[in-house]
């Protein structure tokens, strides 16, 4: 009984002299955070309009409002009888066949016209005679090196796509005429006309 | 018969005035008066005459900061007064980086030099860990509880890291694509001037011209027209970079850092070293 004690009032005491440790166990520490970031904006929006008159197509592409600067080049096709004569201020051709815009398309901003003239229309066209001329263009992004300079239109750049969707609608009667692409995407537009007719529309 | 008597001549003793025991004991009585007067002069004397004394107490305080470009941005200091309290600040990163209007080019350099200092009263030995991430953003305004994109690379966020295995080690065992952790080798000294500051561990921010590339289509035919819709990955979503400090005491810093950390490290003449 006596050892109990003796065995008691010495846990008593250990557990009094542990007390403490939890407190001799601690060291001095301290933090300090931060964060920060910004948003990326990359979304452009590009449009071509095209207005056809007397058999030669007038081409604009334009940039949304707001939207990064772009490059933009442009080319079209046509029947191998007919000759495609290109023509317009600050439009430069090149090996390819493409007609490039000089410099970029800022954000609101718009190319000059290209005018895109159907040469070689018969005189004696039938009426019912058609041939197509489909006019491509494409934009991609500008890009900058690491002083912020604007580097050259890179046309070999390859998206890195992730998905890909399609949907197909029936044809509609009556021209639909704009065309919407986004930047480093193709977009094409195909006029029909029928030679012989006066004006042939705006397309 | 008559007896004649001789009478013997009286003889006195002189009288003593005082035993030699109450002698003593009025000396000693004196003494003690003695010094009991000096003692009530020394009072007098403390009373008017002492001065103003005053005295010290050093406590050991523990500070650390994020410098950002060479200014503070963030800081946790516990005040040195002693009233168990901490002197605080989050701030924010890259808050200077564009001006008011100015969009961030993806491709382009930023300056970003960040460091640690040691701003507490005891060396230490700290730490960064460094995240990568992008997040929703709603309408492209700012939003700290938007949802974080994973799907969305870090890869692409380039925090150019420098004095990497000179003064900064990269526990790579505890790293991933969002985050790196970067421990200073040294022990970081406390009021040494520029000496509590450790050298950069990030000199430059660059965003990857590369994401402009990263997109998914729709392909829609409309008669005789087909229009191809790329969308970006990138666009309209929000970089975020972070960096949390960590400092620890160096007494015992083994088992300190061990303990507060959870990472083995040795510590031999005030140089770390991961432990695998």
């Amino acid at each position: 009984m006596k050892k109990m004690r003796y065995a008691a009032a010495v846990l008593a005491a250990a557990a009094i002299m542990t007390a403490g440790l939890g407190q001799a166990w601690a060291y001095f520490t301290t933090y300090a955070t931060a964060e920060g970031g910004y948003v990326i904006k990359l979304g452009d929006r590009t449009e071509i309009t095209e207005n056809f008159s007397d058999w030669t197509k007038t081409v604009t592409v334009t940039n949304e409002e707001g939207a990064a600067p772009v490059y933009v080049r442009v080319k079209a096709f046509g029947p191998s009888t007919y000759e495609l004569i290109y023509e317009g201020p600050g439009w430069t051709a090149k090996e390819d066949g493409y007609y490039y815009y000089d410099g970029m398309v800022p954000g609101g901003g718009s190319t000059g016209p290209l005018n895109i003239r159907i040469n070689g229309i018969p005189e004696d066209a039938k009426d019912g005679d058609t041939f197509n001329v489909i006019v491509i263009y494409e934009s991609t992004p500008v890009l900058y090196d690491e002083n912020g300079s604007a580097l050259p239109a890179d046309w070999t750049a390859v998206l890195d796509v992730t998905t890909s969707t399609e949907t197909v609608k029936p044809p509609e009667s009556g021209e639909t005429t704009e065309t919407t692409a986004s930047p480093g995407t193709t977009a094409g537009s195909e006029e029909g006309n029928t030679p012989g007719e006066e004006g042939g529309g705006e397309s | 018969m008559k007896r004649s008597f001789m009478k013997k001549p009286i003889v006195r003793k002189p009288k003593k005035l005082l035993p030699p025991m109450a002698i003593y004991g009025l000396f000693a009585l004196a003494v003690v008066m003695l010094l009991g007067s000096s003692v009530g002069g020394a009072r007098a004397a403390l009373t008017y005459y002492s001065e103003t004394y005053s005295s010290r107490v050093q406590m050991y305080s523990i500070g650390v900061s994020l410098l950002e470009n060479g200014n503070p941005v963030s800081w946790r200091n516990y005040n040195s007064g002693g009233n168990g309290s901490w002197d605080e600040e989050t701030g924010e990163l890259l808050g200077d980086m564009l001006s008011d209007g100015e969009s961030l080019i993806p491709g382009r350099t930023y300056r970003e030099e960040l460091c640690v200092e040691n701003t507490g009263s005891i060396n230490q030995y700290v730490r960064v860990r460094i995240y990568k991430y992008w997040v929703d953003s709603v309408d492209g305004k700012d939003d700290k509880s938007s949802e974080r994109l994973r799907e969305l690379s870090p890869d692409l966020i380039h925090l150019n890291l420098v004095n990497q295995g000179t003064d900064w080690i990269e526990d790579k065992q505890s790293s991933t694509k969002e985050r790196t952790i970067l421990y200073y080798n040294k022990m970081l000294p406390a009021e040494a001037g520029e000496a509590s500051r450790t050298p950069l561990f990030a000199d430059r921010l660059t965003i990857d011209g590369e994401l402009a590339k990263k997109v998914s289509q729709t392909e829609s035919t409309d008669g005789a027209y087909t229009t191809v819709t790329t969308t970006y990955l990138y666009n309209g979503v929000k970089f975020v970079v972070k960096a949390e400090v960590d400092a620890v005491q160096e007494h015992n810093a083994e088992d300190a850092i061990l303990s507060a950390w959870g990472r083995k490290v040795s510590v031999n003449n005030g140089t770390l070293r991961l432990v695998d």
